[in-house]
């Protein structure tokens, strides 16, 4: 996402190829890059991933406390995600940059996650209407290499299966 | 859309894999040298305490008296008489800024450029106004550089060296660039390669025509043939694969590493395995060659 000057010659041939099906680097306009996937990364959390999609690093770490469920459901647990752009992810997001992307990809998260069969939140429920599991996924931005929908998705599943 | 996960592995140490007779003397910053006094202080090294020091990380070279320390991951420190490519940063009054990986801005006189039709005359005031017309913010240009008090100087007298056109840029570090007697490689497998001496490779397919170099003002922007998109993909990759793998890039290591790669397809060599795969065949063929 940082931006970077191209000359024109440069862009007609970026546009061919992708016209074509067969991006600079070879792959075709729907093949991913190379993903690697670690879980268990954060001693202190209930449970955590970190995915590296080309450049791209997330890291996603879960925490599961004690609350109230929610008045309109009083039979389930809920997740609360927050989104932090690192200002060395890249130089657009120092200062107060990287907000509004936060805020965007955690209203994503929460209409991703917010149906049945992503994750069971009658599951989180001890008590109905007393006591659930609240699961606090904080995901952080360590460096930003594009696609990042995809990359956070992939870190938060990852991230909620390891939860204990 | 099949997506193919994998688990984070260790990185196995070079040495492993390296199997050379000749160890190079490796040092970082605060390791000895030497402490025999009689040898003079080259770059990368400070005197202390009667020893000598190094100050950069990187391997130790010795000519006769001279001990002196090759940084091996550095910006590009400019010499005189090479090959760079760069990208226009910056269009000011008489010259152009270029960014060539280097510490600070090259500079590209007006004086110093060819211009369109090759002729020589004095740059006027009309030629100042058109500077824009020329070359822009984020056009890339292939120069010889001249070194001069830090930052380096570049002029493109000749009609090889000018504006370029449509291509790919890899950018890698100076260090595995090998000094060769010519960077513009015309490659066998029908695309063409400049190895700049600052780390910017620039593949671009051959142009038919010989007398059109790669110094033409006007770009070329036809749609190019996916046969040599194809080619110059697969280049970009095998040049990466051999990047990360630490090798030297010249001329015949890049050709050899795409015949190794040609079983392949093109995305799949972005994949550790099959990177390491083909720059081990890639390394074999050159040691066979040189022995």
């Amino acid at each position: 996402m940082a931006s970077v000057t191209l000359s024109e010659a440069e862009k007609v041939y970026i546009v061919h190829g992708v016209q074509e099906d067969l991006r600079v680097d070879g792959r075709g306009c729907e093949d991913y890059r190379c993903v690697e996937v670690e879980t268990d990364v954060v001693s202190n959390t209930s449970g955590s991933a970190r995915v590296k999609l080309g450049h791209t690093d997330i890291l996603v770490g879960v925490k599961a406390e004690m609350g109230t469920p929610k008045l309109e459901k009083p039979n389930e647990g809920y997740l609360e995600f927050f989104v932090d752009c690192s200002a060395s992810a890249t130089p657009e997001f120092e200062g107060r940059g990287g907000d509004d992307l936060g805020t965007e990809i955690a209203n994503t998260l929460y209409r991703i996650f917010n149906n049945k069969s992503s994750v069971d939140l009658k599951t989180l429920c001890i008590s109905p209407r007393e006591h659930c599991w609240v699961l606090y996924v904080d995901v952080l931005l360590l460096e930003c290499g594009g696609n990042l929908f995809d990359a956070i998705s992939i870190a938060v599943k990852a991230a909620l299966f390891n939860t204990r | 859309m099949a997506m193919e996960m994998r688990l984070p592995v260790a990185r196995k140490p070079l040495s492993e894999r390296l199997g050379r007779d000749t160890k190079k003397h490796l040092v970082v910053p605060g390791d000895t040298i030497t402490t025999d006094t009689g040898f003079m202080r080259g770059h990368g090294t400070y005197m202390g305490e009667e020893k000598l020091i190094a100050s950069v990380a990187g391997s130790v070279e010795r000519v006769n008296k001279l001990i002196c320390v090759k940084a091996l991951k550095t910006r590009y420190i400019g010499e005189v008489g090479d090959i760079v490519v760069g990208r226009i940063t910056e269009v000011q009054q008489k010259r152009w800024k270029v960014e060539t990986n280097s510490r600070l801005d090259s500079v590209l006189l007006l004086s110093s450029m060819n211009l369109p039709g090759g002729e020589l005359r004095r740059r006027s005031a009309e030629d100042e106004l058109a500077m824009r017309g020329f070359l822009q913010e984020g056009d890339l240009i292939s120069v010889q550089a001249v070194f001069s008090d830090g930052a380096v100087s570049l002029h493109t007298r000749s009609l090889k060296y000018g504006k370029l056109g449509q291509g790919v840029l890899v950018q890698v570090s100076p260090s595995l660039v090998k000094r060769q007697k010519t960077h513009f490689h015309d490659l066998p497998c029908g695309a063409s390669v400049i190895l700049g001496n600052n780390g910017f490779i620039w593949i671009y397919p051959t142009p038919e025509h010989k007398e059109e170099e790669a110094g033409g003002f006007i770009a070329n922007l036809e749609p190019v043939s996916l046969a040599d998109r194809e080619v110059i993909s697969r280049l970009r990759n095998c040049i990466i694969s051999l990047v990360t793998q630490r090798m030297m890039l010249y001329d015949t290591s890049i050709l050899y590493c795409y015949e190794a790669s040609l079983p392949h397809q093109i995305k799949d060599i972005l994949k550790p395995e099959i990177m390491e795969e083909i720059v081990m065949e890639t390394r074999q063929r050159l040691l066979e060659q040189e022995g």
